[in-house]
């Protein structure tokens, strides 16, 4: 049994810690599951695409060989399918930085591949779908005329995916190698244009920092983090939830040693507006996976969390959202709620509400 | 199908269910794997072939470190021979021949190879035979355990033949690869066993792959192992007594 107290007076429910939550928690602990812990790990981290990581912990706690030889070879597949993942991901990297070294300035790599690229410790195990870079706006044009004459073409060619992306989600429309098989979305603003949300894609590319030996730069410290933060959210069912909340925790634990960063992410969660998201997310890192934040932040963040009765709601929906799935178990429905949720933290207004739904009803769902 | 108190480690969880797809139609065969739901309903009489698929289906993408072929696999004197072939080879119904001649059948379908060693992990099922198949393997054997046969599959018609007491009792022993052999049944083509050079032993093979991109590197490394231990052939037959007995002369010399 684990209780959290929670310094708003909360105290997590005295129920045992689902498996998967205890290894992204401690991976030493890996020693002590029973096969039932491991039938259960073993489905919820595929659900999840978390089963990578989840070894990678493992493997670096130096616990790996004393598990049951089933388990081991489910943990060593995980991660030889992230290793190659990666791989092909790296090359489609090098690949899009030959041809768009001349073209932009900066060439920012955005989550997964920044994480590769930054040689994190949240990027072992991890498994990438896309490609995620962002380019100045002045270079978009540029940019889409070089990766079209160069072999890759557009996933989606309906005329209202590609004004919906440009209008509103402030990327390309999905564009795929034809020979390579691998898609790249190339953004020019990371932040969604809603209400509370005041984006400004100039000072984040303004902050990037480079990576040495290549014509790549990376998102600086806080800024990942508010990307993945922001992120989270953007499905209003969660439906990858735990995986981003897994990133986030690993981007703080990673950079939150020095403290100059934290002062840094209060800095620019104020200047970009997103205040509330990032209550959220520092809420339910702390509380699922233990995540190591300041008492002085948790209290600055405190200031953008919403009134008690909501926010005993959104613990009840994100909770739900967020766990760990059960086999024989169909996960819960959340439903309009979802919609609210994302609603209520963005203050996405009606209309732009509207047209996500319609969005999300041709796409079949979330991404 | 285990249930939660058991003490295993349970892989994945494959359901058979017949639903409507809608009120009074006639039920339908629906495949759930963990819950979802990839192929098409199919008619009632069918189940077993959806189980089939299911299973093949499951087991594909466990994500295991195991490097999966298209592929029967019979083992002899701890050597197994490696029959990689797509629908249609003669395969599975070689591999059921072989069985009745005192070999060990580790799969009929799939071969898996575990990528830390190169040995072959059995998963021994009922055979599954189509067509003339059918009718060769009970004229090579009448001591064949062949089952009833399905009618109006997508491949046409399909029996199963049961596998031998030792397939059965052997099933959870690994096996080392010793020889890479492409069946190829052509009516009314003399028997032949043509011997393949590295290179094109290893791209045929790699043409049976089933989970090859996703094991990169590791899948690389577990192919070309087995391909310089393993001499590969072409077999070409048209009748199973013919291509048994080029595999007596293959194994019992080399």
């Amino acid at each position: 049994m684990h209780r959290v107290p929670d310094d708003d007076g909360l105290s997590q429910a005295a129920r045992a810690v689902h498996p998967l939550i205890l290894l992204l928690r401690r991976p030493e602990a890996a020693a002590t599951l029973d096969a039932q812990a491991w039938t259960r790990v073993l489905y919820a981290a595929r659900k999840t695409a978390l089963l990578g990581r989840v070894a990678a912990g493992i493997g670096a706690a130096g616990a790996l060989d004393a598990l049951p030889d089933k388990v081991r070879s489910y943990l060593n597949g995980a991660m030889i399918a992230a290793e190659s993942n990666q791989r092909a991901l790296r090359w489609e990297v090098r690949c899009l930085e030959r041809l768009l070294g001349e073209v932009g300035e900066p060439l920012v790599l955005l989550k997964g591949m920044a994480y590769v690229a930054a040689d994190l410790p949240v990027a072992r195990g991890r498994r990438a779908s896309d490609v995620d870079i962002l380019v100045a706006r002045r270079d978009l044009a540029r940019v889409e005329a070089v990766l079209l004459g160069n072999g890759w073409a557009w996933v989606k060619t309906d005329p209202y995916d590609q004004h919906y992306y440009r209008a509103w989600m402030h990327e390309l429309p999905p564009l795929r190698h034809v020979a390579r098989g691998v898609v790249t979305d190339v953004h020019h603003a990371i932040l969604p244009l809603t209400g509370r949300i005041r984006p400004d894609p100039v000072a984040l590319l303004a902050r990037a920092c480079p990576v040495p030996g290549t014509r790549w730069s990376v998102l600086a410290p806080a800024d990942m983090v508010i990307h993945s933060v922001v992120h989270l959210f953007q499905d209003g069912d969660l439906a990858n939830g735990l995986r981003d909340l897994v990133d986030i925790d690993g981007l703080l634990r990673h950079y939150g040693t020095n403290p100059m960063f934290w002062s840094d992410l209060e800095t620019q969660v104020n200047r970009l507006g997103v205040g509330r998201p990032w209550f959220y997310a520092m809420r339910y890192a702390r509380r699922l996976l233990l995540t190591p934040v300041p008492e002085t932040v948790r209290r600055t963040a405190r200031l953008a969390a919403p009134a008690w009765p909501l926010r005993w709601l959104m613990d009840w929906l994100i909770m739900a959202a967020l766990a760990p799935r059960e086999p024989d178990r169909a996960r819960p429905g959340i439903g309009s709620f979802a919609l609210y949720v994302r609603s209520h933290w963005l203050r996405m207004p009606p209309v732009m509400l509207a047209r996500h739904l319609l969005r999300k009803s041709r796409r079949g769902g979330p991404r | 199908m285990h249930d939660a108190a058991s003490p295993i480690v349970v892989d994945t969880r494959v359901a058979i269910e017949s639903e409507r797809p809608r009120p009074f139609a006639a039920p339908r065969i629906v495949a759930r794997i963990d819950g979802e739901n990839p192929f098409p309903s199919a008619p009632l009489h069918q189940a077993v072939q959806v189980l089939e698929t299911a299973l093949n289906y499951g087991i594909a993408f466990l994500g295991l470190d195991t490097l999966i072929l298209h592929a029967s696999v019979v083992e002899r004197g701890g050597r197994a021979l490696v029959l990689p072939g797509t629908s249609g080879s003669g395969k599975s119904t070689l591999a059921a021949a072989l069985e009745l001649r005192g070999w060990r059948l580790l799969s009929d379908e799939m071969a898996v190879i575990r990528t830390a060693d190169g040995a072959v992990l059995p998963i021994v099922r009922p055979i599954s035979l189509k067509n003339e198949a059918i009718d060769a393997l009970a004229r090579f054997d009448p001591g064949a355990a062949i089952g009833r046969r399905y009618q109006g599959t997508s491949k046409g018609i399909i029996a199963y033949c049961r596998p031998t007491a030792q397939s059965i009792s052997r099933g959870r022993e690994a096996a080392r690869p010793a020889w890479l052999v492409f069946p190829r049944f052509r009516r009314g083509a003399e028997p032949a066993l043509a011997p393949l050079d590295l290179t094109t032993a290893f791209g045929r093979a790699l043409g049976h792959g089933v989970n090859y991109r996703r094991l990169g590197a590791a899948g690389f490394s577990t192919l070309a192992d087995i391909v310089e231990a393993c001499p590969a052939y072409d077999l070409t037959f048209r009748a199973l007594d013919e291509a048994v007995a080029c595999i007596e002369s293959l194994t019992t010399t080399g």
